[in-house]
């Protein structure tokens, strides 16, 4: 209350005093202050360099206060990228408390995905946005652990196939999409579509990459109903037609 | 004699174009609005253009996650210590409702359902 009522005094409060204060406001009170809001308002007065000043404060203040401010629903993805790949302890509800490998947090939802490594795999606990209490960073992350975590959901890679049988594969693909008067076009190792969709290597529906999810389920459909990529699996070769389709004749 | 019953609107679905929502739906309003803002909203682009890198790397992720989950078991956590079990089958894409089968609910197994992500405080699967 003091500060809000005393912007001189406010002015002269060093970064630290400010956030400790801050804090301890919000623990005496349970309100919860607003910094930047209280900036903007107050540096309309102010000169345009006091006015730079409190804004360079106020962002730093914004780094350390806003998940406490705001709450997790509001912290935005910025500040939830800080505590990816991180050892953390989740506050959620009043008694709850769970720990784990931050995985990610969904930007829509807030919702936040621990993972718990164990010798035969991982537990993974997603807890929804709005149950979320509190995020306290227990262990920072490391280099292992991080790329543990990154490979964990990548699907598995195809590397194994041969620069010649890549080139095979995307003169099929870019084949198949010509005949079917798709405008695509070689850029390097991929294929560009309408300049709306990539196919990667090693050109399967599932590496298409588009932002317009109308032309990337239409193109996948395509590139599945591709005729030759049946060959690649010696299992289609053998199918035979069924007797009984042939039988027109007895009719 | 007949009794008139009041008609219950359901939301709005998503719309042909598979844009999801509608924004101006009553449910889009209550329950999403606040997850699409951004908190740059006065800030440079630049900032805009690092706020929307964040977001899709963490979207990815979670996509990834929820494909994984696909056909697994998932243990729900719900108010009043509710549990239950079901197999995962999807989420919509403001992760609203998951649609699970095989729902083991207190008084028996549900075929197919769907779950109101708000009454979920967390849920858990093994990999």
């Amino acid at each position: 209350m003091f500060y809000l009522n005393n912007c001189c005094c406010f002015r002269q409060l060093s970064t630290e005093a400010v956030y400790g204060s801050a804090r301890n406001f919000k623990g005496g009170s349970g309100t919860i202050l607003d910094l930047s809001c209280f900036f903007r308002k107050e540096t309309h007065k102010q000169a345009p360099a006091f006015r730079g000043l409190c804004r360079a404060q106020a962002r730093t203040f914004c780094f350390h206060l806003t998940v406490m401010q705001r709450g997790w629903l509001h912290s935005g993805p910025l500040l939830w990228l800080q505590y990816v790949d991180k050892n953390v302890k989740l506050k959620v509800g009043k008694h709850e408390e769970h720990r784990g490998w931050l995985l990610t947090v969904d930007p829509v939802s807030a919702s936040v995905v621990l993972v718990n490594f164990r010798e035969d795999g991982a537990s993974v606990r997603v807890v929804m946005g709005h149950a979320v209490e509190d995020v306290e960073v227990l262990q920072e992350s490391d280099p292992e652990t991080a790329e543990r975590l990154r490979l964990f959901l990548l699907p598995p890679t195809t590397s194994s196939l041969d620069p010649e049988e890549l080139s095979r594969r995307r003169m099929g693909v870019y084949r198949w999409l010509e005949k079917n008067r798709v405008p695509v076009e070689e850029d390097g190792d991929s294929l560009r579509v309408a300049g709306a969709l990539t196919i990667l290597a090693p050109y399967r529906p599932e590496d298409c990459c588009s932002s317009n999810q109308i032309i990337l389920d239409r193109i996948q459909r395509l590139i599945q109903s591709q005729p030759h990529l049946l060959k690649v699996d010696p299992g289609f070769d053998s199918i035979q037609i069924l007797p009984g389709f042939s039988g027109s004749q007895e009719l | 004699m007949a009794t008139p019953v009041s008609v219950l609107r359901l939301p709005k679905g998503p719309d042909p174009n598979s844009r999801g929502f509608d924004p101006n739906s009553p449910r889009f309003v209550a329950l999403c609005r606040t997850s699409i803002s951004t908190s740059a909203a006065e800030a440079d682009a630049k900032e805009l253009q690092r706020e929307q890198r964040a977001r899709s790397a963490l979207r990815e992720r979670f996509l990834r996650c929820l494909l994984t989950m696909t056909n697994k078991k998932v243990q729900f956590h719900m108010h009043e210590k509710v549990d239950v079990e079901a197999t995962f089958g999807a989420s919509d894409i403001d992760v609203l409702n998951f649609q699970v089968s095989d729902l083991h609910t207190p008084i028996g197994v549900q075929k197919e359902a769907l779950i109101r992500c708000q009454d979920v405080i967390s849920f858990t699967f093994d990999m």
